[in-house]
């Protein structure tokens, strides 16, 4: 028992943060009549493509700090592109005025905040600090 | 202080480029984005390191250039001389861009300091509103949308180049004054995005007639009814863009001698040549498939009232592996004259077709997720006639870049 213990506090201090960002979902407001969103959805709200929902309502998308392992899961895994190439594409954009790009947040817990107080919000977050006030609608994952 | 107006754009003397210069990395790296009251603004900014060294081509003066010369940008006669150093004027530049918005509503203005220019430009500065969801329209000074990279032309991590395919990115214009509507709808897995512009542009010392006139030389430029569009049709990988825009351009010569105490010419005489219309057609297809890159672009300029037509293409070509992405790139320029050359109300001209073809391989590399690393290698094959001038050569190019966006 003490050994296997030991295995298992080798693994959470040693294992890569990177692998506790692996199963992240998008959630919206409880209030926003969408229930599912398409990869193909998802990539449009958060490139600035199409941020108008199938209910009507306009998305707000929300972006987590660079630092989080969630936010270069969710982009290249969601789109096959590096955090490098998507930086490079909404340069394209910002400095054309083109399109805006996601409102960027603090933390995670900001992020549920919003999602929980903002009917059009929309975000991605580690499904373990997904709220039980909001509604998921696109999971990413390795399975 | 010496100020030169040209509609919105401004030029700032030397006596005050330092501290425009410090002014903007402070403005840069304080201000990021904020909200007053309703007023939400943000500021972003980018900038390129860049640093090239001539290897090898024909030596040769033209126009007061010491070559072997490659023009890294026409428009502002940035040009990589046949000097022994390295060289850090013609690539390097830093932009900074602020917007205000509420409510459908926004100011946004863009500052472009260069090294070739050696000044601070307004180069953007425009109020947009949404009228709806779909449909915006934008009042001011604009880039002029002529090619496919134009809008991010001095956003260096924005390309995969460390400076644009002179042959076809180089021209005499690049803003404008005046409105633009923009559409954009989805249907399916498509989206498009139209353009509508009009408007003029006027420019008191035209950087790319030094490249033709010579480098102390001064021409005046203006382009009147200025009008046209763009559409861009995409789906998942794949971007086709279609262009026409036309005016009518007038080029007014001016010779003189060049004060460097008070920045400005003495007027001896000027030349006007006569006003005349051109037509510009472009179409890209870009490709971004798995890993693979793919760029081609041509454009074609008629010239009716000059006789001479413009025709450049570009294919590119590279591949995304990591944090590297070399990229192979094959231009051409082409000016040929039409109607034996004749300029109406000049005189007669014996035109020689102008041709320069460049072959480059460039590798970048990511660094951080907001900056990269470049090197490039330029051969430029000069194929004019013998009798055409300016004839620059050959000329065979290194350039680094380090570009950054924050």
């Amino acid at each position: 028992m003490g050994h296997r213990l030991i295995v298992l506090l080798f693994l959470i201090i040693f294992c890569p943060a990177s692998t506790f960002a692996e199963d992240v979902v998008v959630v919206v407001n409880q209030k926003n009549s969408v229930n599912k969103l398409t990869r193909d959805e998802v990539i449009d709200i958060f490139l600035g493509r199409n941020r108008q929902l199938s209910s009507g309502v306009t998305a707000l998308p929300l972006d987590l700090p660079g630092t989080a392992d969630e936010r270069e899961y969710f982009y290249s895994h969601l789109t096959g592109k590096s955090m490098s190439e998507i930086n490079a594409y909404w340069a394209r954009l910002i400095f054309t005025g083109r399109a805006t790009p996601p409102t960027l947040v603090r933390s995670q817990e900001e992020a549920m905040q919003m999602v929980i107080d903002n009917r059009s919000a929309i975000s991605y977050v580690n499904r373990n600090k997904a709220s039980s006030q909001v509604r998921i609608v696109f999971e990413l994952n390795n399975k | 202080m010496v100020l030169h107006h040209s509609g919105l754009h401004m030029t700032l003397n030397l006596n005050n480029r330092i501290l425009t210069t410090l002014t903007l990395w402070f403005w840069a790296f304080t201000v990021h984005a904020g909200q007053v009251g309703n007023i939400t603004y943000s500021g972003n900014g980018y900038y390129t390191i860049g640093i090239g060294k001539m290897l090898s081509g024909t030596h040769v003066n033209v126009e007061n250039y010491n070559c072997p010369c490659l023009i890294s940008d026409y428009a502002q006669a940035a040009v990589y001389d046949g000097r022994s150093s390295l060289q850090w004027k013609p690539d390097s530049k830093l932009g900074v861009q602020g917007t205000a918005s509420n409510k459908g509503v926004s100011l946004t203005t863009q500052i472009v300091a260069r090294g070739a220019s050696g000044s601070a430009d307004l180069e953007w500065l425009y109020g947009n509103y949404d009228l709806n969801d779909k449909m915006s329209i934008q009042l001011g000074r604009k880039r002029l949308p002529m090619f496919y990279y134009s809008d991010v032309q001095d956003i260096g991590f924005a390309l995969p180049w460390t400076h644009l395919p002179p042959g076809l990115y180089g021209w005499e214009a690049v803003n404008y004054n005046g409105v633009n509507v923009r559409y954009q709808d989805h249907w399916e897995r498509w989206t498009s995005t139209a353009n509508l512009l009009a408007g003029s542009e006027s420019n008191n010392n035209s950087g790319y007639w030094k490249i033709y006139n010579g480098r102390q030389s001064r021409s005046n430029i203006n382009w009147s009814n200025i009008w046209g569009g763009d559409l861009t049709l995409s789906k998942d990988w794949h971007e086709t863009r279609l262009v026409y825009i036309q005016s009518n351009t007038q080029e007014n010569l001016v010779s003189g001698e060049w004060n460097p105490n008070t920045q400005s010419y003495t007027l001896a005489s000027s030349v006007i040549y006569p006003l005349a219309k051109q037509q510009i057609y472009g179409l890209t297809f870009k490709a971004d498939y798995h890993n693979w890159l793919f760029h081609s672009e041509i454009v074609q300029i008629d010239h009716p009232g000059l006789n001479y037509k413009d025709h450049a293409q570009l294919l590119a070509l590279g591949y995304h592996y990591e944090q590297w992405q070399p990229i192979f790139t094959w231009g051409r320029y082409k000016g040929t004259a039409v109607n034996n050359g004749l300029l109406p109300g000049v005189q007669p001209w014996n035109y020689s077709q102008d041709v320069q073809q460049t072959v480059s391989i460039s590798i970048r590399y990511d660094v951080t997720a907001t900056s990269d690393l470049k090197v490039q290698f330029d051969s430029e094959t000069d194929h004019s006639d013998p009798g055409y001038s300016p004839n620059y050569g050959n000329a065979r190019l290194l350039t680094f870049t380090y570009d950054r966006v924050f």
